[in-house]
């Protein structure tokens, strides 16, 4: 197990106040948190975040933190002293955060959430499980083809002695062909286990893509930036597009301009209503490296007399 | 997350736009019926249909609804704090582009 320095994570000193903590939680957690940060690594942090905050705000168990000493570093491997947890009490009742989200190094120290929650089902009592979320990700291609994936859920479980332990599963689901990000797939009785005869909840899939390396995706439309050259745009061109489908042949007309837009309908997601697929023209410019392309070029600029400066000019 | 042969493989059902009731809303997320009113009240969701009974949620609701709580619970907002984080994060969304 690894050592955790919690302030270190909440970018303070440790004999900062209270008052310290909060500001620096507040001010971290207006950064990282996964709803709102466009960090690329923000749901991590922000777990490391809670779990610190959870320890530091709550003086008795900054106390028993402290208690380890500042010779550890973050990352070493940690063992709790024999003596650990002498003197202290916890009253329990995390706040917050997902049991889930705590780090081995948090539970050896102050337990699992939810540990000392009575458990047991009464003879008679039945209520129906509750329904799980989960978000799956998978690439634009299943949802032009369709596809099975593999699923691991983590579900927390009391044992008999009231401890939480966490029952790792595995499930295969078919991706239907057609879906699209933000959509979900219910599937019947893979929720939470009810109580008694309760009906056993349900499990929501939210569906999100994958990035992709060159296709952008908006609801059920996809995008995809075509780089074309000046010659194509001028005097048009049949070109092969790449499409999540398949190559199609596309004619770039003649006069095309920058950031033009073309439409090919019905070749985006295949939905029941399917979407388009865009593609967005890109001019680029060959390089003048060589005589002749230098050449060619002072040919153009006498032929084409072009200012694409000219509806600057007016303003002084 | 790799293909697995060893068990056979679900079918879901794709839930269509606006499909969920109040009651179904308020079961799926666990949450107090009081509060998805609140939420109707402050437009943090907005469900089709004129009266509570026959409301339909949209299947996005179900993730937009779990957004709303982990706001509300980690910045400790009120109903229109949140009202106003959410719909500046849905422009900022449109913006960004899904990306």
């Amino acid at each position: 197990m690894q050592y955790k320095d919690y302030y270190k994570t909440l970018g303070i000193e440790r004999d900062a106040s209270q008052d310290e903590i909060k500001k620096a939680y507040r001010r971290l957690a207006r950064k990282y948190h996964p709803d709102v940060s466009k960090e690329s690594d923000a749901e991590e942090r922000f777990k490391e975040l809670g779990e610190a905050h959870e320890v530091l705000k709550d003086p008795e168990k900054r106390a028993a933190y402290d208690q380890l000493g500042n010779q550890w570093q973050t990352g070493e491997q940690f063992r709790p002293p024999p003596d650990w947890n002498a003197g202290y009490e916890f009253s329990g009742g995390f706040s917050g955060a997902d049991a889930a989200a705590y780090s081995d190094f948090f539970e050896s120290l102050f337990g699992a959430a939810g540990r000392t929650r009575a458990s047991g089902a009464d003879a008679g009592f039945h209520a129906q499980g509750r329904d799980s979320h989960a978000k799956i990700l998978i690439d634009l291609e299943d949802a032009y083809q369709g596809a099975t994936r593999t699923l691991s859920l983590r579900h927390p479980q009391l044992d008999s002695s009231g401890h939480v332990t966490f029952h790792e599963r595995q499930l295969n689901v078919n991706i239907p062909k057609g879906i699209y990000a933000g959509q979900h797939i219910r599937l019947k009785g893979q929720g939470e286990a009810g109580m008694g005869d309760g009906r056993t909840g349900d499990l929501y899939l939210e569906i999100e893509f994958n990035p992709h390396s060159i296709y952008r995706v908006e609801g059920k439309d996809v995008y995809l930036e075509l780089p074309v050259t000046p010659w194509e745009a001028a005097l048009g061109e049949q070109i092969a597009v790449p499409t999540p489908a398949g190559r199609v042949m596309m004619k770039i007309p003649p006069g095309s301009t920058q950031g033009k837009q073309m439409r090919l309908k019905g070749k985006g997601i295949p939905a029941k209503v399917p979407g388009d697929f865009y593609v967005v023209l890109q001019i680029a410019v060959p390089p003048a490296e060589t005589d002749e392309a230098r050449k060619a070029y002072e040919t153009l600029k006498q032929v084409a007399r072009f200012n694409p400066r000219q509806h600057l000019e007016k303003q002084s | 997350m790799k293909n697995n042969d060893s068990a056979p493989a679900l079918n879901g059902e794709v839930l269509e736009d606006y499909c969920l009731s109040l009651q179904q809303l308020c079961h799926s997320a666990t949450v107090e019926r009081e509060w998805i009113l609140q939420l109707v009240e402050y437009e943090v969701l907005t469900p089709e249909g004129d009266q509570e009974l026959n409301w339909r949620f949209k299947a996005e609701d179900l993730a937009r609804l779990r957004r709303a709580q982990r706001l509300m619970r980690d910045f400790e907002l009120n109903l229109s704090g949140l009202a106003l984080v959410m719909q500046l994060l849905d422009e900022l969304m449109k913006l960004r582009g899904p990306d």
